[in-house]
């Protein structure tokens, strides 16, 4: 794994199934192919702290938004969350939920946690690419960040 | 003229001489007498005209001689005393007296008054015994004549005090026989209240004896005033007499041998009153010495001051050990400080109620007492229960409760983290079917004929089908855990939105929607709404068979609840599974004619059994149904 290219989309997903999904949505809809997968809460933080297999990461290089899902084996997606924004070279990083349900506590958590975008993964297929191609349009093509 | 014979004149003349010398003397002496006795002295004429005063008489009238000389005696005699100096005079005259002796009044020259004993003497010649003038000898009686007064006036009021003195008051002669010894007693005198007390009156018993007027006299009351009677002293005592069923307090003295005076007075409502007091103090005592409960007078110093016997079975310490040592050197360490804090309370006289701490026994176990007292000046009058056992059974008790909450919230984690891992683990797959099934539509869809197209979209046309029955599960688990937002909700207002909610689903109905003013009710508003949409989206799901869909919703209401009445005009359902009809994943027609999965009523009836108001239907098949929710307008 080549982890020194730059990356606009750090996806945090354990099930492969719905990467791939995401993947295909992303590219067929010619948002982005720069597209970094990584399968557990603790890698998630390893990349971004170029820690362990990711020691040798270039550190200057940070994903444009990180689509975390919620449900993560070892460190689910709030903590990672938590240690994202606690973090004072990632606390700014944009940060979606994408999750396959909606539970108000999570939202609640998730916003005290000043997440960006709060999403539900659709169940119909047709829905979930609009979804997936609105969420990777905004945040890569419309929304605007500190560099 | 013979020697002899003059000699015998000589002799007469030097007796006549000497007489006269003699008779000179006497009228001198007399004459001093008169003018300097302290007594008054006056010669009045037979017209009782004043002819002279003695310098004394003068002085007690305040006149001189020359002012009074051939006054009458009578002008300046008290008018009210006039007759009587003329009587007394008259008396004299008519020879009835030589001399009287009286009291009257003379007018000073100043014009007060002078009260003078008089003593008047007629003089007559020594020749022939004719009247010749009187001499009035009188002196001033005014100290005498108030000393009288004072007498008089002392008298009265002793009398008044000795009649209207509040104890009865008798004065009595003792009576002995032969040998001396009292055997009865007579009465000399006794005053009103005597009479009121005993009864008895005055003139019917002066002079007869006791055991004539009161024969039940008992002997003691005779041996005991005949003791004062005869020995002198004083005697206060109190006692019952049988003659007049009284109880007398008594003070008896002896002013004179044989005599004795005894004042009284009746006691006996003070003595029925200390009888009866002495028969609730006996029976307070039996109260005290046999309760169940620790009770107590104390100090608010910590000193007991009565203890009764409970204290010793439940606490083992004698009475004298408890007496010995301070309340607070019973009382458990840790109850010491909210122990001083009741007391302190108690200080400022607020009775307490309820207050619990710990007592030491002679055996060093604790028991747990639960006190009421209540104060009074420093005084504390408490009673204590022995609640040890009910202190276990709570200690045991509450480890229960405790045990049974951590259960239930280890269950309710437990189902927190079920269906968290269903709503997100059931979901993934679907999803998974979903998408690859719709990519190999897409990208195989040159291969796959129309059929195997169909079969495609069968999977995943059930795919959703399934993730709407997990979403709908999901909404009724919750609405069971959810927290109740209560608020006064307007019931229309939300129906309203609910229908145009449910409408905008089904664009091309025709519907008739009839909604009374309804009355607010008290519940969780997203709830209530979420009821109208469930309740409408069947109502629209059983119409769509007539031709033109008819809703209505009414309401009935009593103090208490509203009933909510929704009525359509649709296929209804048949009343014999009307129990089945609000059961989870229950369905009363076929999925092919109506679509659902059976969540819809059950998600009803959990709203409104968690409102505390019931949800039931009626209906015959074919002539559409009417749903009743019954809701309390107040918070219960």
């Amino acid at each position: 794994m080549n982890c020194n290219e730059t990356i606009d989309i750090l996806l945090v997903e354990d099930n492969p199934n719905d990467a791939e999904l995401i993947f295909r949505a992303l590219k067929k809809n010619n948002v982005t192919d720069k597209l970094h997968l990584v399968e557990d809460g603790a890698e998630a933080l390893d990349y971004l702290f170029c820690k362990n297999s990711y020691s040798q990461r270039e550190r200057s290089n940070f994903p444009r938004v990180i689509f975390l899902d919620l449900k993560l084996p070892k460190m689910n997606g709030l903590e990672v969350l938590n240690e994202i924004r606690n973090n004072e070279i990632t606390k700014l990083i944009p940060v979606v939920i994408l999750t396959s349900s909606m539970e108000d506590s999570d939202i609640k958590e998730a916003y005290d946690l000043r997440v960006n975008s709060f999403i539900v993964k659709p169940v119909d297929f047709l829905q979930f690419v609009e979804t997936i191609r609105n969420v990777g349009t905004y945040w890569l093509q419309v929304n605007h960040y500190p560099l | 003229m013979k020697d002899s014979t003059i000699v015998l004149l000589q002799k007469e003349i030097d007796e006549l001489k000497e007489r006269n010398g003699f008779l000179q003397k006497k009228l001198k002496r007399f004459a001093q007498a008169f003018e300097n006795s302290s007594i008054g002295n006056s010669i009045i004429d037979l017209s009782f005209r004043f002819m002279y005063l003695s310098s004394s008489a003068l002085t007690q009238l305040g006149y001189t001689n020359e002012e009074l000389s051939l006054t009458s005696i009578l002008d300046i005699t008290h008018p009210d005393d006039i007759e009587l100096t003329k009587y007394q005079y008259d008396k004299m005259l008519s020879g009835e007296a030589d001399h009287v002796k009286f009291e009257k009044r003379y007018l000073k020259k100043n014009g007060s008054i002078v009260w003078v004993g008089v003593i008047t003497t007629l003089l007559r010649s020594s020749t022939d015994g004719q009247p010749v003038h009187f001499l009035e000898q009188f002196d001033d009686i005014s100290a005498k004549k108030e000393a009288e007064r004072l007498l008089v006036e002392s008298e009265l009021k002793y009398k008044l005090l000795f009649d209207s003195m509040l104890d009865g008051f008798a004065y009595h002669e003792i009576i002995l026989d032969d040998d001396g010894v009292p055997v009865d007693y007579v009465f000399l005198t006794v005053n009103h209240t005597f009479e009121l007390l005993t009864g008895l009156k005055k003139n019917e018993i002066v002079g007869k004896r006791v055991t004539e007027v009161l024969p039940q006299t008992e002997h003691h009351w005779i041996e005991r005033y005949g003791d004062v009677a005869l020995h002198g002293g004083k005697v206060s005592f109190e006692d019952y007499s049988v003659a007049f069923d009284k109880y007398f307090k008594v003070t008896a003295y002896s002013p004179e041998y044989k005599r004795f005076v005894s004042i009284f007075i009746d006691v006996t409502e003070q003595r029925k009153i200390e009888i009866e007091l002495n028969k609730k103090i006996e029976e307070l005592d039996a109260y005290f010495n046999n309760a169940v409960d620790l009770i107590c007078i104390a100090d608010t110093d910590g000193n007991f001051i009565r203890l009764n016997p409970e204290w010793e079975i439940t606490l083992g310490w004698s009475l004298k050990e408890i007496y010995a040592k301070k309340f607070y050197d019973f009382i458990h360490p840790d109850d010491i400080e909210s122990t001083l804090n009741t007391v302190q309370q108690l200080k400022e006289q607020t009775p307490i109620y309820n207050f619990e701490n710990r007592y030491r026994c002679k055996n060093g176990d604790y028991k747990w007492l639960q006190w009421r007292a209540v104060p009074s000046g420093n005084r504390l009058y408490a009673a204590a229960r022995d609640i040890s056992e009910k202190k276990q059974m709570d200690v045991i008790l509450e480890k229960r409760v405790l045990e049974r909450t951590n259960a239930l919230e280890v269950a309710y984690k437990e189902m927190e983290s079920y269906s968290y891992s269903v709503s997100h683990d059931l979901r993934a797959p679907l999803r998974a079917i979903n998408g690859y099934s719709k990519l190999i539509n897409e990208e195989y869809s040159s291969v796959l004929d129309t059929e195997g197209h169909r079969l495609l979209g069968v999977i995943q046309e059930n795919t959703l089908k399934m993730s709407q029955l997990i979403d709908d599960l999901l909404n009724f688990s919750r609405l069971g855990r959810s927290s109740m937002h209560y608020t006064e909700v307007d019931m229309k207002a939300i129906a309203e939105k609910a229908m145009q909610e449910i409408l905008s689903l089904y664009p091309n109905r025709e519907v008739e929607f009839v909604i009374d003013d309804l009355p607010p009710c008290s519940g969780d508003s997203a709830m209530l709404k979420q009821v109208w949409l469930n309740l409408l989206s069947n109502a629209l799901k059983f119409t769509k068979q007539v031709k033109r869909t008819k809703i209505e919703i009414s309401f009935t209401q009593t103090d208490d609840f509203v009933v909510y009445i929704l009525k359509d005009n649709g296929i209804g359902f048949d009343m014999t599974y009307k129990d089945k009809l609000f059961g989870t994943f229950q369905r009363l027609h076929s999925i092919k004619d109506y679509e659902g999965n059976g969540v819809g009523l059950a998600i009803v009836r959990r709203i409104m059994n968690r409102h505390y108001g019931e949800v039931s239907a009626y209906s015959e098949v074919g002539k559409g149904a009417t749903f009743y929710l019954k809701l309390p307008r107040k918070e219960v």
